[in-house]
């Protein structure tokens, strides 16, 4: 999946597993927080995302790991994350 | 057993003016951020909440008394269905399945920490919740407690169990001890519970809603059953 297409993706993934219809994919900025600052997302946010992020692109996400708080910064990162996980499955 | 008590103010909502009344217009005063995750079954109850008369608890310690008799049931059965299927279950659905959670959700929009009571009655629920709003006036040191109860349709798959008519509701009120000195009140009630077993009926409207209208009506006494209790209602002013 080509990169922007991955981006609005997730935008639009974070904006329908949470609820978010008063916010246009457009209005998440690609490298602002998603949580506290910038989005203003809480850590039920964080389990709902994670159960979203695994049903549609098979990535098994680490509750307690340090690497995870890093994936789920911004939408880059999340980007990131998964590109680099469907890389490493297709290597298995 | 019988009680007496003020109503001090109400808000009722009902199918047959959700769509004349936007249930989205009832909770305007709300963030978007607090909204977001609300149901319909916690917009009926916030928004019926909301619109109660806000200068009649300023200044006072009042508690709330949370009633429904399936709770946000839409939502349960979801959860249910995501279990039966063995899929994961929605943590902010979790997060908001529990019996009080709506209740808790006002008390945290209000920036008001004040002790509530979540009950699941059935049928009986408006009783109990008015004897639970009255032994809290009587008890303590509170001049008014919050009532609110709110249920909805079944879910189609429950429907089968259906044992009532089937409507979307919420009522909100606040209620306080009759005084005669304090001058006219909307509603100076007595509720008069007698010993006889209700009847069951299963195209009866449900308590609340008749309740609610009789407020609105000029009869003098209302008679209501629910599953396992009878009262009778009267106007003492």
């Amino acid at each position: 999946m080509a990169h922007a297409e991955l981006n609005l993706a997730v935008k639009k993934l974070i904006i329908e597993s949470l609820d978010l219809e008063d916010i246009s994919p457009e209005e998440i900025i690609d490298d602002e927080p998603l949580f506290i600052d910038g989005l203003g997302l809480d850590s039920i946010d964080a389990l709902e995302l994670g159960l979203a992020i695994k049903k549609q692109y098979g990535v098994k996400i680490d509750a307690n790991s340090e690497g995870t708080k890093q994936h789920f910064a911004s939408v880059s990162s999340l980007c990131a994350f998964i590109v680099n996980h469907e890389i490493a499955q297709d290597c298995m | 057993m019988r009680f007496e008590l003020a109503i001090d103010d109400s808000f009722f909502i009902s199918s047959t003016q959700i769509g004349k009344i936007e249930l989205k217009d009832l909770i305007s005063k709300l963030k978007p951020m607090q909204k977001r995750r609300l149901s319909n079954f916690s917009k009926l109850a916030i928004g019926a909440l909301l619109n109660l008369d806000e200068q009649l608890l300023e200044d006072e310690d009042w508690e709330l008394v949370f009633a429904s008799r399936h709770g946000d049931f839409h939502k349960t059965s979801e959860l249910l269905t995501s279990l039966a299927l063995k899929e994961s279950v929605s943590p902010s659905g979790f997060s908001l399945s529990v019996h009080n959670a709506v209740a808790g959700m006002y008390s945290i929009f209000m920036q008001k920490k004040v002790p509530i009571t979540a009950i699941a009655a059935g049928k009986d629920g408006l009783f109990a919740a008015l004897t639970d709003a009255y032994i809290r006036l009587e008890s303590k040191q509170i001049s008014k407690v919050v009532v609110v109860l709110v249920d909805q349709s079944l879910p189609e798959q429950f429907a089968q169990y259906s044992d009532e008519q089937q409507k979307d509701y919420a009522l909100a009120m606040v209620v306080s001890k009759v005084d005669e000195r304090q001058g006219s009140r909307p509603h100076n009630l007595r509720f008069v519970r007698d010993q006889h077993v209700p009847h069951a009926d299963d195209t009866a409207e449900p308590p609340v809603c008749e309740f609610a209208k009789w407020l609105d009506a000029n009869q003098a006494q209302l008679n209501l059953s629910g599953s396992k209790q009878n009262w009778a209602i009267k106007r003492l002013n």
